[in-house]
């Protein structure tokens, strides 16, 4: 046993900052992850406990407590977070349908998109806006967004695409699945893709601040990627919309 | 993020608050008789409250079968009636929250039947299909995973208060929905509207001093989360 099970009960935070739902809703499921993860991993009963937190500021709080050893994170998180936090990629979620990774789409409307000078003067609206550094390095292959560009977080897309379909000068910027439903929308025609980005994780599982042994954390790693092929595993990774996991691939710095 | 769609789809519990109205008509056992709507209204107003407060699955289960067949014999004998359609989304409501696997779908056939009870009867409720609309646009799962629509939400709250300005809950939800869009003066007004609504809204029963106490703590939460 490593020193790891002799300790409190560690705790995996799924942060989901600007997404609905609350942690009454979606405790019993991810602690039902929780429990089918530790026994995956060989960790006692109780040895991992989880949360569902969709507030980024408390997020963050939960983060920095010593018994935070795991997070979900969508990568936006991770590019905002991930240096501060010392937070280091276990695993990457497979999410259906983008799979385990997703190009995000910045939209404008028709008329307002920014010409070959680049996004001066943009307003970037996005699910993601509460990650600006994450929104800067995506949309860094579509051009530059100037510093004096504002980057703000909603969680009312359909909202915003109107107003920049009504013609405001915003842009949104779109996920994968967003942007797969944006011809469904009544006003779709008075919207247009400024550009789309290269593909990029959905989520990973992390590891908080070296909180979790180096034994353990590859049994725990071992545990993740083998999940989907057990019976219970897929049952569970299912009830949370998740296929599986992979080793981590992220994107080299600057590409 | 679709990995955590799962907690979105379980806001669908969220819409039971709103119950039917408390009908004059005197809750009626429903059974192999066959009942007029006024009757059947009443049961499935029973049945909802029943399981509003139940702990217990399988009696929740029970409740649930019995409400539906209600609502769906009231719509049988009277198609055209707004209170059936109303009766009928309510207990849509109540199924997508025994069953998050279908709440998407069971939420897009409740809005429609609202829309067809609101065509029909508007008034109903102090106008409960409209308000009810709304709630389920401010609640439910936004695009693209679901109906969710905090503009629509807006618009479905003030068409009930155009039914009712004096009812407390047409004005909770109009401030609600506004606090949901930004719309954090014009929430703070309303709410404010609200507080003095709940103030002049009868409480002789201890059933209406319940419901007004309920009101309260909704202007009270809705004001805090506006500071």
């Amino acid at each position: 046993m490593s020193s790891l099970l002799a300790a409190a009960a560690s705790l995996l935070v799924f942060c989901a900052p600007g997404y609905p739902g609350t942690s009454g809703d979606a405790q019993p499921l991810v602690d039902e992850f929780a429990t089918t993860l530790a026994q995956a991993a060989g960790w006692p009963a109780g040895a991992l406990t989880a949360v569902y937190d969709a507030n980024e500021s408390s997020d963050l709080t939960r983060l920095a407590a010593p018994t935070a050893s795991l997070a979900f994170v969508p990568y936006p998180f991770f590019v905002q977070h991930g240096a501060q936090l010392h937070l280091l990629p276990l695993v990457q979620a497979d999410v259906p349908p983008a799979g385990v990774q997703q190009r995000w789409t910045l939209v404008a409307g028709k008329g307002h998109a920014p010409g070959p000078g680049g996004l001066a003067g943009l307003s970037v609206i996005s699910t993601a806006g509460y990650a600006p550094d994450f929104v800067r390095a995506v949309l860094h292959n579509v051009g530059a967004l100037p510093p004096t560009a504002t980057i703000s977080a909603t969680a009312q897309v359909l909202s915003a695409l109107r107003r920049t379909a009504s013609g405001e000068p915003l842009a949104v910027l779109l996920d994968q699945e967003q942007t797969g439903a944006l011809a469904s929308l009544p006003f779709a025609a008075d919207l247009q893709t400024v550009g789309t980005s290269a593909p990029v994780p959905v989520a990973l599982i992390v590891v908080v601040a070296g909180r979790i042994p180096k034994d353990g954390t590859l049994r725990l790693q071992q545990a993740l990627l083998h999940l989907a092929g057990t019976p219970q595993g897929a049952a569970t990774l299912g009830r949370l919309r998740l296929s599986g996991f992979v080793l981590p691939r992220l994107p080299a710095p600057g590409s | 993020m679709s990995a955590l769609r799962v907690a979105v789809l379980l806001t669908a519990a969220a819409l039971s608050a709103c119950t039917l109205p408390h009908s004059a008509t005197k809750p009626a056992a429903a059974g192999t008789v066959a009942l007029p709507p006024p009757q059947l209204i009443a049961a499935v107003e029973r049945d909802t409250e029943r399981i509003d407060h139940s702990q217990d699955s399988a009696e929740r289960t029970g409740l649930l079968a019995t409400a539906t067949a209600n609502a769906q014999q009231c719509l049988a004998q009277a198609p055209d009636s707004g209170a059936c359609h109303y009766a009928w989304a309510q207990v849509l409501g109540l199924t997508a929250r025994e069953r998050p696997a279908q709440a998407l779908a069971l939420l897009k056939e409740m809005l429609a039947n609202l829309a067809r009870a609101e065509a029909l009867d508007p008034a109903f409720d102090h106008g409960g299909p409209a308000r009810l609309s709304a709630v389920v646009l401010l609640r439910a799962p936004g695009w693209p995973l679901g109906p969710g629509d905090a503009d629509a939400a807006v618009l479905a709250a003030q068409r009930a208060l155009d039914q009712d300005a004096a009812y407390p809950p047409n004005l909770i939800t109009l401030a609600q929905a506004q606090a949901k869009t930004d719309e954090r003066e014009a929430a703070r007004a309303t709410f404010a509207k609200a507080r003095l609504a709940v103030q002049a809204w009868p409480a002789a029963t201890a059933e209406e001093a319940a419901k007004n106490a309920s009101w309260q703590r909704d202007v009270d939460q809705g004001s805090q989360q506006l500071r």
